[in-house]
């Protein structure tokens, strides 16, 4: 372990990772500060960036940028009365009534101090609980790993928003994409249409910029898009006391925020508002929650920072997203040709180690980063929203061009970018998408390889008793989905 | 009410997609080479059961939502005139960026495209648009073709 530890930290340590670090953090404080930007989009515009760089050096700058967006999502919200991200509209409860009340320095500093703190203690929490997960995993062969995809697939109801059978749909329609190209056990084409360029299949690049950046360049060609003006910014100030008389509740942020973000499906703002109104029901003055409570700040920055580690627990440890961002991430791994899960554990640790101390370096820069973002916060949201999105656009064209160099890539790219787009306005979620397509090829061999090695009988799939605690899981994920649908059509009918 | 209608159409639509799926793109398009394992055909025709399935779920949930409403009611187109031309002419301008990158070159591309995106989005001045074009068409190809080496030309 101390070897790995040691060799995470040569891969690690040199100038041009702590740039990537840094300007991951700097440009994911950008995104998320700027309304109408999103974190997932600024990773789908990072990745193919980073093509060129080593695996350390790109993720560094990914998870900088997945940290910054999370933090930043709070100055809009403190300032302006507008949350960056959703999941800062619960910081918009108390930090907008402080500004109001002269006081947007403290909210400031609070928001900044809790995010730093839920940030590092829940990157402590991936540690322990990545590595210890992943143990387990070593035992995995394809019957487990088939399992566990279908378990897998069960969380896209999780992440489906309000409708479970559109989130089902998507999913389906994802794992159809996912079988295009040569099929991984006896190379039949599929879907390829006579097209040599389809023998790979669906590049995940164009897919992922297509879905998540350009359909948000057409959803916000849509908006009435006028930028803030004469927004008055004050310094971020809080005292240590301050902060230690909120400790209980960043530390119980912190817990909650690090559960929730680890099941799959929940994510950063149900997070946060869990943690708001935990920390409103445990005040001795819940009456100044909502006219500007630092505790109300405290709490939902502290959970929706510590969800970062939750998430990236499953992610890590067995290679299934739990949310939109972590399955982009997922695809990223890809894309580096990393597969997480236990076999990226048992083959690339160093990198693993490397991966988490990044995060912990992330973490500490954020205080300065965000600092700096705060005072630079009226220049920054006063960028015309029409130079910023064709940037975002050409960016978008030229990182998947460069990618494989090849422009068949770009069609694809604005197909999945309309698809995405008529997704979004139909309500029909992306993120099942997403995971349906990356989770195919893996399940797929994963079947087949079973139903190989045991001369095809079905039963291999309940043979262990790792496989059969998956399918209960299944099971039971389907049984809570199904009687939570049934308690909502019940709650929402007249 | 507008969301229901929606709903019904996406679900024949997907009903559709699925049954052209099963009956004549599977057919033709993925060989069934069984030869140990399982057929090719075999998770392609799950994903399609699957579309199938939702399809028809979607459906009867949009047409037991509008009987139980009244379905003359008005209510929110989910797409608008205006907001279609906005996405349409941005997906024109991407397909003349493309179409022009891939005869001429990034350098003749990039300007006339962000000159487009940005009337799109709303700029009106001149100098601001021709000044922006530039400055973004030099400054990213400096960027990736020296600082990440990815060749533009």
């Amino acid at each position: 372990m101390i070897t790995d530890i040691l060799s995470a930290l040569e891969m690690l340590i040199s100038v041009q990772n702590m740039i990537a670090i840094f300007a991951g953090v700097a440009f994911g404080v950008f995104m998320g500060a700027v309304p109408g930007l999103t974190g997932t989009m600024g990773i789908a515009l990072v990745i193919p960036l980073t093509y060129a760089f080593e695996p350390i050096t790109a993720f560094a700058l990914l998870l900088g940028t997945y940290k910054g967006a999370l933090f930043s999502g709070c100055i809009p919200a403190i300032l302006i009365n507008t949350p960056g991200t959703p999941a800062a509209a619960a910081t918009v409860l108390d930090g907008y009534p402080l500004t109001q009340k002269g006081r947007g320095g403290e909210a400031m500093g609070m928001a900044l101090w809790a995010s730093v703190i839920g940030d590092v203690i829940s990157t402590i929490a991936l540690i322990f609980g990545a590595l210890l997960l992943a143990q387990l995993a070593t035992k995995f062969g394809p019957p487990e790993f088939a399992m566990l995809v279908l378990f897998s697939l069960t969380i896209v109801a999780g992440v489906s928003g309000d409708s479970m059978i559109k989130g089902l749909i998507a999913a389906a329609v994802g794992f159809m994409f996912g079988t295009v190209g040569l099929d991984p056990m006896m190379a039949t084409p599929r879907f390829t249409f006579g097209e040599i360029t389809m023998l790979n299949g669906i590049s995940l690049m164009a897919m992922l910029t297509g879905l998540f950046a350009v359909s948000e360049l057409f959803i916000q060609s849509e908006a009435a898009l006028s930028s803030v003006k004469n927004v008055v910014v004050p310094k971020a100030k809080i005292s240590w006391a301050q902060i230690r008389e909120k400790l209980p509740t960043i530390l119980r942020g912190s817990a909650i925020g690090i559960v929730l973000g680890s099941i799959p499906g929940l994510g950063a703002t149900p997070s946060a508002f869990l943690s708001y109104s935990e920390a409103k029901r445990a005040s001795k003055t819940p009456e100044k929650f909502g006219k500007g409570s630092l505790d109300g700040v405290a709490a939902a920055e502290s959970a929706n920072n510590a969800t970062a580690g939750g998430a990236l627990i499953p992610l890590m440890a067995l290679g299934v997203p739990g949310d939109v961002v972590t399955a982009v991430l997922l695809g990223a791994f890809l894309i580096h040709g990393l597969a997480p899960g236990p076999q990226l554990f048992a083959e690339n640790l160093d990198l693993v180690y490397a991966i988490f101390i990044a995060l912990l370096i992330a973490a500490l820069m954020l205080p300065v980063i965000g600092l700096a973002a705060i005072r630079l916060f009226s220049k920054i949201v006063m960028i015309p929203r029409y130079a910023l999105y064709p940037i975002i656009a050409v960016l978008c064209m030229l990182g998947v061009y460069g990618f494989n160099s090849s422009p068949t890539d770009l069609w694809i790219m604005l197909g999945f970018g309309l698809l995405g787009y008529g997704m979004r306005k139909l309500a029909f979620p992306l993120a099942p998408m997403m995971i349906g397509f990356v989770l195919e090829p893996i399940g797929e061999q994963s079947v087949r390889q079973a139903l190989t090695i045991s001369s095809g009988d079905w039963l291999v799939f309940v043979s262990t008793p790792i496989s059969i605690t998956f399918l209960v899981l299944t099971l039971l994920s389907i049984a809570f989905i199904t009687r939570r649908t049934l308690k909502d059509k019940k709650g929402t009918r007249p | 009410m507008q969301t229901m209608k929606q709903d019904l159409w996406s679900g024949l639509a997907l009903i559709g997609l699925a049954l052209m799926l099963y009956y004549y793109l599977i057919p033709t398009w993925v060989g069934d080479n069984t030869f140990g394992g399982m057929s090719p055909q075999f998770f392609p025709r799950f994903g399609t059961i699957l579309i199938g399935f939702g399809g028809i779920m979607l459906t009867c949930g949009a047409i037991l939502k509008l009987w139980e409403h009244d379905s003359s009611l008005p209510g929110d187109a989910v797409f608008g005139t205006t907001n279609l031309l906005k996405v349409g002419l941005i997906a024109a301008a991407m397909i003349g960026f493309i179409l022009i990158f891939q005869w001429a070159g990034y350098l003749y591309a990039a300007p006339p495209f962000i000159a487009a995106m940005m009337i799109v989005f709303g700029a009106r001045k001149p100098v601001s648009i021709v000044l922006v074009s530039a400055i973004t068409t030099v400054t990213l190809f400096i960027v990736f073709s020296y600082g990440l080496n990815l060749p533009l030309t």
